[in-house]
């Protein structure tokens, strides 16, 4: 359980709250002429970013208003809370140096290996 | 014979409880039915004169609610405030706003059998309220006229201080919430203060809900 800062009403517990996806995916504008592959796209491709993500945020029981988050999907901190319409601000977040040294995309696909600082200041 | 035909009357979703009490005054829980509540939903720029005039209260902050003897304003969302008003009010205050309001680009929805008031009074009301919520309810942390939309175990609800804690008999709260999860909360927070000493919730008359 996490805390997360509401644009509109501050500091309220996550239960809360409830996901609702990757942020800043725009909806085609030309519907009327895309393929079933460009709908599939947009409908359910989403990046499942390992680290840093955007994403959008919906207050179900306090303003009942939906806000974009900047959170780091391996460690849950938040780095920054903007809304609807502003773009993401500018943060610098660390993957955890883990010992399995896991992929940052993906889940257990370990083709890209993470180094350590250590690692890479051995290397 | 002759049969009489009686008007409506309306039944709180609490008829069949009546108002409880903890010992030593720590904690009084009752039921308010019937205030009038009324969703505005608009820019509050756009709102505020109109409310102002039919009212006289101003619009609140974020997380605040405004009060005089006669209403109370709560902020709902940047664009969503709810006014109660006095019981039986509703059909003056709706009247009156629409015509303020006229032509712009608001929602003016009559709620008043939408939500019933549970009112918690009592120096043990902070603590109740926090065996079934995720709230910060220090003294520090919610005050007098602050608002939050938030759970209370399973039922959605809308917490409003009302009374100080300075003030005798401590802290007041209110809790707006929906008319069929008002026995659900009733009973939860007679069972949350069982530790002060609050007895078991019984109804007057139809079943006992266990929890
Ligand atoms: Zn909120």
């Amino acid at each position: 359980m996490f805390v997360i800062d509401c644009p509109n009403c501050g500091a309220r517990d996550q239960s809360e709250f409830t996901y609702a996806g990757e942020a800043h995916i725009a909806r085609p504008t030309d519907s009327e002429n895309m393929t079933d592959a460009e709908w599939a796209e947009f409908v359910f491709m989403r990046t499942n970013t390992k680290g840093l993500f955007a994403e959008r945020w919906w207050h179900a029981t306090g303003c009942r208003k939906f806000f974009n988050m900047l959170r780091n999907t391996a460690t849950d901190e938040i780095h920054a809370v903007y809304r609807i319409g502003e773009k993401p601000p500018k943060v610098t977040a660390d993957l955890p140096a883990t010992p399995a040294g896991e992929a940052s995309i993906g889940s257990g696909n370990d083709a890209v290996k993470i180094m350590t600082r250590d690692e890479e200041a051995a290397s | 014979m002759n049969a009489t035909v009686t008007a409506p009357v309306r039944r709180s979703p609490l008829a069949h409880r009546s108002a409880m009490s903890a010992p030593d005054d720590l904690l009084h829980l009752s039921e308010r039915a019937f205030d009038a509540k009324i969703v505005l939903r608009g820019l509050p720029e756009v709102l505020a004169p109109a409310i102002e005039k039919v009212t006289g209260l101003a619009m609140p902050e974020a997380t605040r609610s405004t009060a005089n003897d006669a209403h109370r304003l709560l902020w709902q969302s940047p664009d969503e405030f709810l006014l109660l008003g006095p019981v039986d009010g509703e059909p003056e205050l709706m009247t009156a706003l629409t015509a303020e309001l006229d032509g712009r680009h608001v929602q003016i929805v009559n709620v008043t059998d939408y939500h019933t008031t549970l009112v918690l009074s009592g120096p043990k009301a902070r603590e109740t309220l926090m065996t079934l919520s995720t709230l910060d309810l220090h003294p520090r942390g919610f005050t007098v006229d602050q608002v939050a939309g938030t759970t209370f175990g399973h039922a959605l609800g809308w917490l409003v201080q009302t009374g100080d804690d300075a003030a005798e008999g401590g802290p007041v709260f209110e809790v707006l919430v929906r008319w069929s999860h008002a026995d659900y909360l009733f009973c939860e927070l007679t069972h949350g203060a069982r530790a002060f000493g609050m007895p078991e919730a019984r109804p007057v008359s139809g079943e006992l809900m266990e929890i």
